[in-house]
């Protein structure tokens, strides 16, 4: 276990490990976060070393609440970590905002991963600007080291200027292992502090605030030099440069390598940037009083060279979201071939040109291999069962989707997804479209999704009454960020027992009156239920709540693995076949396939979940005897 | 002239145990005493989707993605994915290949893995080298296709393009490998490395 390997020690750690050992070096009590890619091992990892130290690892029901559970810490003189993915301090950024006034009395740091490129988010939205419009200083690691080392430095930070710190990564950083050397760490934590009662600092009421927020300019003021010193800023400077180029995060290390590559490193004066907001203005006035032209690397938006403009002397010319993209995530031959434009550079010489050409061609020939829903996923059978359910009315149905592995609904064949943009928002449009419509809506939504910020809309479809179906698709288990328990489970992340929270009856406390659970591994009936909810909601015209439950596939493999019972395999005789190819076509399990017009099961993907023997349509497919048909258990 | 920094593209499908490879190379050039950058990259899917890794290694690592052309050696765990990526090879690079090919569920259009391997060859002017190995047939063979990646690190070890000794592969993959687990590993690193040593060169 290396999160707990002692001081002097190199190590291989995930980006995303390294801010977890930099958490415990700076003796933190307590983590909280919701999971979210690219954050989710930050917190993962201290879970999963947090009953051997006594440390206080939850995974809350979503970012509002990681962040005020971390803050509660914080009030209570216990250092504190919460992490989240961008888009999850949008939900966070009410407690926010209101902690930039406040400030903290021990240290407290957010991780905000943000993911250029979209890699699995709805948007690329770079959090340094929450920075700035909260007050909350920013930082900007470029290391595996340097995220362990700054983690544990802001801690510091923290209590010294009694603020939060947010310390801004990319999915790259995160997601990047590397050679960290550890630091000491004790072995044991401190798990109960005390809260002074000071309402004058802690009761947001207008007059506190218009004090807070003075006192938080003065803060800024103070922090803005402090950044000047901040050790994880470096000039690289001659004095005789003409060009220079800041750069901060992973944009750092392209820049470097473009420099290295392109020949030019001796030509340009570099200033790598950590302490991003406030902008450290004495350090970058030395910079931009020395250099006539300066590029700006960053990841995202030009969050530093509009603040660089904004102090740069009107001789300098500064570069940045011109030469390079504010789409996407940037790479080395992205910033290689920005940087060498300007410099009049040809960056890929004429024979790479054409081999590039010629395999673009042979790439653009092979198949396509967008994401699929794993072999024996839950959520295929419920798709499939409400098409079913529906018939030709499929078309007229509106689908509002939600964020999780089911949003790969969106696919042939499934195309059950017509709306998808953030958390728990499948419940509240389709409560709005209920309303101004007159199609069939139905709601898909997580379990995970549901507790998250699903219940308030929910609530809103009962109260505003909106005729639509809810449908949760319930895997029992936090599955597309690597199985993690949430209130429905049954454990927390220090695995002690707590209640399971049904959904069915969340809802019935709501005055849902239509409510009725199933398992889609079992077809038929669940298709009846389904059509028996659509019926409610069309003849009464009130909302209905069903819950498709079935443990996510690879988390039941684990379970059944871990209890050495193996699981049933499918095949198909080919005598019985037909080749109607519904189970390729309709139901699509990537385990089915055809050959040499043959329907074959691929008996190393197939899970034995059972649901393509149930739809065959002339019981072509059997199982070979080999275990357990899940569909005929129950959970492990 | 010896290069600053090696590069190593690993690719396949998710569930060949692609991280893991990757893990098991970094620890393997952190063991040499070399700086080590490993990068994943992968979308939403934890079965089925593409999967790239970059191992980098040597003196200082800067970027931890490698540029285009510039990878030493491409190894892949499936063969359509392999054919996607080997735009990273530089040219003289080596593409170390499993003979496997998992297609996609969503498409019904078929590959033949001779052919896009000449496309290859001919896109790089012959300057390439290509091995295949039987990777997952032989871990097949050994009663678990998980190990296929162990195999594959064998040839790999074999081919003697990287300056790690065969002793840090080993050590790393004791590292990574959970022990109940390692035995099966080692036996398909053996296999792996004595698969090249006959010649499976195309």
């Amino acid at each position: 276990m290396s999160l707990l390997e002692e001081g002097g020690k190199a190590v291989l750690l995930l980006g995303n490990e390294a801010v977890a050992r930099g958490a415990l070096e700076a003796d933190i009590s307590v983590a909280s976060a919701y999971p979210g890619t690219p954050s989710t091992e930050i917190v993962e990892s201290l879970a999963s070393i947090a009953n051997r130290i006594g440390l206080y690892v939850e995974w809350s029901t979503n970012e509002k609440v990681a962040l005020e559970v971390a803050f509660a810490a914080s009030l209570s003189g216990l250092r504190a970590l919460t992490a989240m993915k961008h888009v999850g301090l949008n939900v966070a950024a009410d407690p926010f905002f209101s902690i930039g006034y406040a400030g903290v009395k021990a240290g407290l740091v957010i991780v905000s991963a943000d993911d250029p490129q979209c890699h699995s988010s709805q948007n690329e939205q770079d959090n340094r600007f929450y920075g700035l419009a909260s007050g909350i200083p920013v930082y900007e690691p470029s290391t595996p080291q340097e995220m362990k080392d700054m983690t544990a430095l802001l801690f510091n930070v923290s209590e010294k200027f009694e603020t939060a710190t947010l310390l801004r990564l990319t999915t790259r950083l995160c997601h990047t292992r590397g050679k960290v050397v550890l630091g000491d760490l004790r072995l044991e934590r401190r798990l109960k502090g005390s809260f002074n009662r000071d309402p004058e600092r802690w009761v947001l009421l207008p007059m506190n605030a218009r004090r807070l927020k003075e006192k938080l300019l003065q803060k800024l003021a103070e922090l803005k030099e402090f950044h000047t010193k901040f050790p994880f800023n470096r000039v690289k400077m001659d004095g005789d440069e003409d060009w220079g180029v800041i750069a901060s995060g992973n944009a750092y290390r392209y820049a470097v390598e473009a420099l290295q590559n392109l020949g030019i490193m001796d030509r340009v004066a570099l200033l790598k940037l950590a302490s991003v907001y406030p902008l450290p203005s004495t350090l970058l006035s030395r910079f931009l009083s020395s250099v006539s032209k300066v590029i700006v690397v960053e990841e995202v938006d030009p969050f530093i060279e509009l603040n660089v403009k904004a102090i740069a002397p009107p001789d300098v010319e500064i570069l940045g979201k011109d030469i390079l993209p504010r789409k996407g995530e940037l790479n080395p031959d992205i910033v290689s071939e920005g940087i060498a434009k300007i410099f009049g550079i040809k960056y890929r010489r004429e024979v790479l040109v054409t081999i590039e050409k010629g395999i673009k061609e042979i790439e653009n020939s092979l198949p396509k291999r967008p994401p699929v829903l794993c072999p024996g996923c839950p959520h295929r059978a419920t798709f499939y069962e409400i098409k079913m359910a529906l018939g030709p009315k499929t078309k007229k149905t509106i689908f509002c989707g939600d964020i999780g592995c089911y949003t790969l609904g969106y696919y042939p064949p499934y195309q059950v997804m017509d709306t998808t943009i953030c958390m728990g928002a499948s419940i509240g449009l389709a409560c709005g479209l209920g309303r101004f419509t007159d199609d069939v809506i139905i709601a898909l939504i997580g379990d995970s999704t549901f507790f998250h910020t699903g219940i308030p809309p929910l609530i809103n479809i009962v109260y505003n009454n909106s005729p639509v179906l809810v449908i949760v698709l319930d895997n029992t288990v936090t599955a597309m960020t690597g199985h993690q328990p949430h209130p429905g489970t049954g454990f927390t992340a220090l695995l002690q027992p707590s209640p399971k929270i049904l959904i069915e009856k969340v809802a019935e406390s709501l005055g849902i009156e239509h409510i009725d659970t199933f398992d889609p591994y079992r077809f038929r009936e669940a298709v009846v239920r389904i059509r028996k909810a659509l019926n409610y909601v069309r003849e009464k015209r009130r909302p209905a709540l069903l819950v498709a439950r079935r443990d996510c596939t690879l988390y039941l493999l684990r379970k059944m693995r871990k209890q050495n019972i193996s699981h049933e395999v499918f095949q198909v005789d080919g005598e019985k076949c037909i080749r109607c190819m519904l189970c390729v076509e309709k139901f699509a399990c990537p385990a089915i396939s055809t050959k040499d017009n043959n329907i074959v099961i691929d008996a190393g993907l197939c899970t034995g979940c059972g649901v393509c023997a149930q739809i065959c349509p002339v019981e072509a497919i059997k199982p070979m005897g080999r275990g357990v048909r899940l569909d005929e258990a129950e959970s492990f | 002239m010896k290069p600053r920094v090696f590069n190593v593209v690993l690719t396949g499908v998710g569930g060949q145990g692609i991280i893991t490879l990757g893990k098991v190379l970094g620890e393997a050039a952190l063991i040499e005493g070399f700086d080590v950058g490993v990068s994943e990259i992968h979308g939403m899917a934890q079965r089925g989707g593409s999967l790239m890794v970059h191992v980098r290694f040597g003196e200082t690592v800067y970027s931890p993605l490698i540029p285009k052309f510039k990878a030493h050696v491409l190894l892949g765990l499936e063969g359509i994915e392999a054919v996607r990526h080997c735009g990273y090879l530089m040219p003289g690079g080596c593409l170390i290949l499993n003979n496997y090919i998992i297609y996609p569920s969503t498409s019904h259009l078929k590959v033949d893995l001779n052919d896009l391997l000449d496309k290859i060859t001919s896109a790089f002017k012959g300057n390439i080298k290509i091995y295949r190995v039987n990777a997952s047939e032989i871990a097949l063979k050994l009663g678990n296709v998980n190990v296929a990646n162990s195999v594959m690190l064998g040839s790999l070890s074999a081919l003697n393009l990287l300056p790690l000794k065969e002793k840090s592969y080993l050590k790393a993959l004791e590292k990574v490998i959970p022990k109940k687990f390692l035995g099966v590993n080692f036996e398909a690193f053996k296999l792996g490395k004595e698969a090249v040593e006959r010649g499976y060169k195309v």
